[in-house]
Order: C-alpha cells, then sequence, then structure tokens
C-alpha cells in the first residue's frame, strides 16, 4: 500500500492537471468570440494553465528526486543508486513524464503567445483557443490513459532503473530541446487554424507569426543536433546520423519548417503565396506530431522508443487524425479564397524561393518513403527489407547540389524581376575563387571524386557568396542587420556541407585484437595500449582500457575507452573515449572482451567533425539574429 | 578573359576527376561490401561495425569470395539467397523497390511542373 504523502501528492498533481484541463475547456469558448475585449482575462487564464501544469510537473521531478516507489512511473523507470542528473532527466525519460512535459511546453507557448503577441491582432482569441484545444486533447490522453501519477498497488523499495544507454548528460536535455522544437509548431499551427478562421492571412500575420516559427526551428536544430552529437559519442559506430526512423522523424518536421521559414519570407515581403504557407504550417505541425507517435507508439525499433503500448499509439494517431481532418477540411473550404495572386516572373526571388520549397519537400518525400518503405512493404507483400544510408545519399545528393545552387543564387535576384546574369556578374570573383580551390583540393588529394568536389566548389561558392554580401552590404550600412542571420545560416550550411563532405571521403579505421603493450598503427599514428583498469562509478563498474598516442615515441594524448556493466538494469555499454583536435577527432572504441587475454578495439579517425558542429552552430545563430532582427523591426 | 579562364579551368578539373572515377583499391571493395551487408543479429548494424560471430563469419566468407574472383553481385546473390533480401542495407531495383526508387524521381518532376505553373500563371494576370 502506497504511504498517506504519497496519496497526497498524487491526489494534489491530478488535481492541479484537472484544473488545467477545464481551463482549457473554458478558453475553447474563445473560437466563438470575434474580437478581443478581454485582454486581461487571457493572461490570467494562461498563466494558471501554465503554472497548473509546472505544478504537476515540479511534483513529477520531486517524487523522482525523492525516489518515491510508491509511484508505478518511479518504480518502472528509476533507481535510488541512480546519479542525481539522472534521477532529474528521470522524469521525462519514459512515456509518462515526457507527456506531460509535452503539456508544460504547450501550456509555455501559449502564455509567452499571450505576453509576447502585439497587442491589437485580431486572431488573438482563435490562437488562444486552439491552444486550449491541444491543451485539452493531450490533457485528456495523459489524464485518462496514461497518468504519471498512477500508484502501485503493492510498496517496493527499490525501483527498476533507468536504461544505462540513457544515463548521459546530453540525453538529459535532449528531449527538453528536442520537444520545445516540436511543440513550438502548435502556435504555428494554430496561427494557421486562426487565420482561417478569420480569413486574414496576410503580410501582418506573417509578421506576426515568423518569429515563433524561429524560435521553434531554433530549437528543432538544436535538438536534432544534441541528439545526433550523443549518437556520435555514445553509440561508438563513428557515425553521427544513421538515417534511423527516429532521427528521420525529427528531419521531416525541419524540412518542413525550413520550406515554412523561406516561404513566409514572400508572404511577408509580396503579400502572395498565402494557402502555401498555410498548407506548410499545418504539415509541418502534422509532421511534429507524426514524429511523436513514431516515437511513442513502438512502431519502430529503436532506442527511443520506451513505451510499446499500441493504445497508446492508437490514441495520438487518432488524435492526428483528427487535427488532419478538421484542417484539411477548413483549407478545402477557405484555402484558395485566402490566396492574393501577384506577379512575379521565372527569374525572381520568389521562384528562387518555391525553387527551394521544391527541392527541400522532394528531400522530405525521400525521407518520409525511405522511413516507411520497409513497414509498407513488410505489410503488403510480407516481404521485409532494409533502407540503409546509401538510399538516402544516392537519392537526396543530385538534389542537393540543386539546393546548394539555388541557395546562392537566389539572394542575388531581385524580387518580383530578377536577372541571372546580374546575379553572375556580382559573384564572379567568389565563383573563381571557389573553383580554384576546389580545384587544388582535387589536386592535393588526388582521391576524390567527381560528385565530392562538384559538391565543394559549390558549397565554397555558397559560403563565399553568402560572405561576400553580408560584408558587403555591412560596410554599405544598408539593411545590416536584416540580412546578417541569413548570411550565417546560408554560410554555415555551406560549411556544414564542406565538412560532412570532407569527413565522409577522409574517415579512417581500422579494428585490431590488442594485447597489453601492443603498438597500434593507423596512418601516421602509433598508439600503444598500456594497460587495463578496473573503475568503480557511482552505480557501474568498468573495464577501462588505456591508450596513449605516440609522437617520436613519447605519449602525447591518453585515451581510455570503457566497457561499463550496470546492474539495474543489468546491461553492459560500451563508452567512447575522444582526443578533439582542431582538425579532425580520433575516436577509440573497444568491445566486450571475447578472450582473456587480447581486447577488440577499433580505432577511427574522423576528420572535421569540429567543423560539422561549428556550422550547425552557426546555422542556429542565424536564427537567433533572424529573430531580433524581426523584433526591432516590427 | 575572364570568362575564358573559367571555361578553361573548369574543364581540366573535370578531366582530372574523371580520371579519378576509375581508381578503386581492393581494400576498399572489401570495406565497401562489409558497409553493404546488415548485421542479422544486431539492432540496425552492418557487419562492418559489428563483432558478433556471425558478423565475423560472414566477412571471413566475402573475403573468400573476393579471392575466388566473384563480382560484387554475385557475392550480394550469394548472401540474399542464404538469409533474404533484407541483408542488403540498400535495397537492389526490382519488382519490390520500384516504388521505392522510382517515386522521388515522379515528386521530383511533379514538384518543377507544380512550380513552373505557379510561376506562369503570375505571369499572365
Amino acid at each position: 500500500m502506497a504511504g498517506t504523502m504519497s496519496e497526497i501528492l498524487s491526489f494534489v498533481a491530478t488535481f492541479s492537471l484537472i484544473i488545467c484541463l477545464i481551463i482549457s475547456l473554458y478558453q475553447m469558448r474563445l473560437f466563438f468570440i470575434k474580437y478581443d475585449t478581454t485582454k486581461n482575462n487571457h493572461l490570467l487564464f494562461s498563466s494558471v494553465q501554465l503554472s497548473s501544469c509546472f505544478f504537476s510537473f515540479a511534483i513529477l521531478i520531486y517524487i523522482f528526486l525523492t525516489s518515491n516507489f510508491d509511484f508505478q512511473i518511479v518504480h518502472s523507470n528509476s533507481h535510488s543508486d541512480k546519479p542525481f542528473i539522472y534521477k532529474f532527466s528521470g522524469a521525462w525519460g519514459n512515456h509518462e513524464g515526457s507527456l506531460l512535459m509535452w503539456i508544460l511546453i504547450l501550456t509555455i507557448f501559449n502564455f509567452l503567445f499571450v505576453i509576447y503577441d502585439s497587442s491589437n491582432f485580431k486572431l488573438r482569441n482563435k490562437i488562444i483557443a486552439n491552444q486550449s484545444f491541444l491543451i485539452l486533447g493531450f490533457l485528456a490522453f495523459c489524464l485518462f490513459m496514461s497518468s504519471p501519477f498512477t500508484l502501485m498497488e503493492e510498496s517496493f523499495s527499490q525501483g527498476l532503473g533507468l536504461n544505462p544507454i540513457l544515463q548521459d548528460p546530453l540525453l538529459a536535455i535532449h528531449p527538453p530541446v528536442l520537444y520545445l522544437g516540436y511543440v513550438g509548431f502548435s502556435l504555428v499551427f494554430s496561427f494557421a487554424i486562426a487565420g482561417m478562421l478569420q480569413d486574414k492571412v496576410d503580410q501582418e500575420w506573417a509578421i506576426a507569426l515568423k518569429p515563433w516559427i524561429l524560435v521553434a526551428w531554433i530549437f528543432l536544430t538544436l535538438g536534432i543536433a544534441l541528439g545526433s552529437f550523443w549518437a556520435y559519442y555514445e553509440l561508438g559506430w563513428g557515425g553521427y546520423w544513421f538515417w534511423d526512423p527516429v532521427e528521420n522523424a525529427s528531419l521531416m518536421p525541419w524540412l518542413s519548417a525550413t520550406a515554412l521559414l523561406h516561404c513566409i519570407i514572400v508572404l511577408e515581403k509580396r503579400n502572395t503565396l498565402q494557402s502555401w504557407t498555410i498548407l506548410l504550417s499545418i504539415l509541418t505541425f502534422s509532421l511534429s506530431l507524426i514524429g511523436t507517435f513514431l516515437v511513442r507508439s513502438g512502431v519502430l525499433n529503436s532506442v527511443h522508443t520506451f513505451a510499446s503500448d499500441p493504445g497508446r499509439g492508437l490514441f495520438i494517431l487518432l488524435f492526428l487524425a483528427l487535427v488532419l481532418f478538421f484542417s484539411f477540411s477548413l483549407f478545402a473550404t477557405k484555402g484558395s479564397l485566402l490566396e492574393k495572386k501577384s506577379s512575379f516572373g521565372a527569374i525572381s526571388r520568389e521562384s528562387g524561393i518555391l525553387v527551394n520549397n521544391w527541392l527541400l519537400l522532394t528531400i522530405l518525400f525521400i525521407v518520409f518513403l525511405g522511413t516507411i518503405y520497409p513497414l509498407f512493404i513488410d505489410l503488403v507483400l510480407e516481404k521485409s527489407l532494409t533502407v540503409g544510408p546509401q538510399f538516402y545519399v544516392v537519392t537526396i545528393t543530385p538534389i542537393l547540389i540543386l539546393l546548394i545552387m539555388f541557395m546562392t543564387i537566389t539572394p542575388l535576384v531581385g524580387w518580383t524581376k530578377g536577372s541571372f546574369s546580374q546575379a553572375f556578374i556580382k559573384i564572379k570573383y567568389s565563383l573563381i575563387f571557389s573553383l580554384t580551390l576546389a580545384f587544388a583540393i582535387s589536386l592535393y588529394f588526388s582521391l576524390f571524386p567527381v560528385t565530392q568536389i562538384i559538391i565543394l566548389f559549390l558549397s565554397f561558392s555558397l559560403i563565399a557568396t553568402s560572405l561576400f554580401l553580408g560584408v558587403n552590404l555591412y560596410k554599405k550600412n544598408i539593411f545590416v542587420k536584416s540580412i546578417l542571420g541569413r548570411t550565417l545560416s546560408h554560410a554555415g550550411f555551406g560549411l556544414f556541407i564542406v565538412s560532412v563532405i570532407a569527413n565522409a571521403t577522409y574517415s579512417e579505421e581500422k579494428i585490431y585484437d590488442a594485447k597489453v603493450k601492443d603498438i597500434l598503427e593507423l596512418n601516421e599514428h602509433q598508439f600503444v595500449f598500456e594497460k587495463v583498469n578496473r573503475v568503480e562509478g557511482e552505480n557501474y563498474s568498468s573495464i577501462q582500457a588505456v591508450f596513449n598516442l605516440l609522437r617520436d615515441d613519447k605519449p602525447i594524448n591518453q585515451f581510455t575507452p570503457e566497457i561499463r556493466f550496470y546492474n539495474d538494469p543489468p546491461t553492459a555499454t560500451s563508452e567512447t573515449s575522444i582526443v578533439q583536435g582542431v582538425f579532425k577527432d580520433i575516436y577509440i572504441v573497444m568491445n566486450v572482451p571475447q578472450y582473456q587475454d587480447s581486447i577488440s578495439v577499433r580505432i577511427h579517425i574522423k576528420p572535421f567533425m569540429n567543423f560539422i558542429w561549428l556550422g550547425v552552430l552557426m546555422i542556429i545563430i542565424g536564427g537567433i539574429f533572424s529573430i531580433f532582427q524581426r523584433v526591432k523591426s516590427a | 578573359m575572364s570568362k575564358l579562364i573559367f571555361i578553361l579551368a573548369f574543364l581540366t578539373f573535370t578531366l582530372i576527376n574523371l580520371g579519378n572515377l576509375f581508381a578503386k583499391t581492393e581494400t576498399s571493395r572489401e570495406y565497401n561490401l562489409f558497409k553493404e551487408i546488415r548485421c542479422l543479429v544486431c539492432q540496425g548494424q552492418t557487419i562492418h561495425e559489428s563483432n558478433s560471430e556471425l558478423a565475423e563469419d560472414i566477412k571471413l566468407l566475402i573475403r573468400e569470395k573476393i579471392v575466388e574472383g566473384e563480382s560484387d553481385d554475385e557475392i550480394k546473390q550469394f548472401l540474399v539467397e542464404k538469409y533474404g533480401e533484407w541483408v542488403l542495407m540498400t535495397p537492389r531495383f526490382n519488382q519490390y523497390t520500384y516504388l521505392l526508387w522510382g517515386t522521388p524521381l515522379i515528386i521530383f518532376i511533379l514538384g518543377f511542373w507544380l512550380i513552373s505553373k505557379k510561376v506562369k500563371k503570375f505571369r499572365e494576370d
């Protein structure tokens, strides 16, 4: 039997969520109230929604920190020996807790919208009503189907523990950041619904919406990057992106959001493409929901799937169907009426952005197809096949080439009616420079495939052109800040692609069976296997191999890959040891020893990893600059 | 003048790189094959990444077949007959994968048609 204290906690937390549920239901009346006259009430209600969810979430964290095993969720996902930080993050390292976090973030965005929205914006009521509808839907799911505050029938003095592979500082923050991205698009969705209901999708709408798209997009980008970085050092396969279904599920809303981010510029500046913008807004949020569904339902097999309960997956699927049905019905009746025509030529900024959307959505389709095709073919023909990384590389590469080309050219072409030749004259020198650079690289490293060289050349042009434009305009002091964000993001993307290509071409790896005192050689590097240590961690014990990287027979870097053995639950994990240099990472990982006297070791040389992360960071910082540009100009 | 340099540079660089296309070594062939074969007992890994016994056995088998002079396709075909289509990381082009390999191209063309329609429509106004 659960203690009285636990019963009170469970009751209070659930009650608090019910208050939020009732208020959200009440707020949905705003769907039917046309004009906004009660601003203060919005602030009051949204803060109650936020604080009641926050209060529940705080209780959730409290029961995890105090290892209160009266609660089912704590019993199945925690252990009293776990380090403090993982008790904390364990609160959302499971289905129920992450759902509550999803709802909390929904209320946060609702609250932020009420605070930061420009004061006389006519869509406010409908947007808040729609946010409340989403809060209501997920809250009902949380309360009735997967409450985190369910008590145990009998009491236990110990919990089952958290999957050790999830016990990592980065994975503690990866889900909240990713969710800030996913859930941020709920507001984008609400803007779209409200805009259709009020027949108001115009420049003002676009200006009010754009910062929110950017906020969600930044968090999603960061969330994906954190996940990728985790995979790089934790999984020990030497890669950072595996085209795993769950990774793909987060990439899809990102692609759609990136298309939206560009398309809304056309709406903002030229007041056209209304229906297309609405469609992308709905698509982006739907893909965020699908991302959650794929991860939660257990349809996919992955470290990310912690709930393999088909009933729960079914709820998200039904909710998604509901959202899609209503938004597309609304779109079918309103979409084309909202469209305002304005003419632009084939060579113009507008059509360049349409090309961006066309290419990004084609990539999105490929990712979608590759992800569901094995499921589809298994269901229809009962045949199993694997869609591995090579499929994506082969199909996406030609589109990527076009994308980089248009990314370089479009910012040079004027609105409505531009000219290619003028654009080329402007960037003549950066093109020649990039070509020379790519040429020099292909001469210097005699083994460089032609596709890679072409991509290198185009990416160099992208970087050079972005910087050329950004810096040039900076000097003249025209629209300085308004393109700083774009300059950084586009140049960052160029750097990212260059580094990805160089990394893929020059990565080296070798497997050894090593005995103590052996010297392992890889290219010009020599590693000496010094010894094996036994290490006791807070909640694991491990075997640690010690390697020294030699230069002129003297050790310059030490590597300590480990195999960790956890007891609760019993699992062995392999910890990589990475030494990061400016131009290359050296990466050692060992496998569970099979023979007594030697261990199997894998050494990776991964060039330009830092530049991959730097490129992503530039993309994110560019996004942040773009928000402040917006706020200032609005 | 700058145009001429541009064209000359481009031609030289294409020619040099075309030459690179044909330079492939045997070790890279072995590695490339390993990266194309799925480890049957692991979670989403290739035999290249895996250290399981089965993966090691298949690696050995592939090495032998390379020495015997079999082509990549022959080796893949052999493994498919033994373990099923699933063993290949990249699905081959056959009746089960027409849709997989074909639809991206169709979507690509369809998308182009859609946006070009948009541009034209605006122009007529």
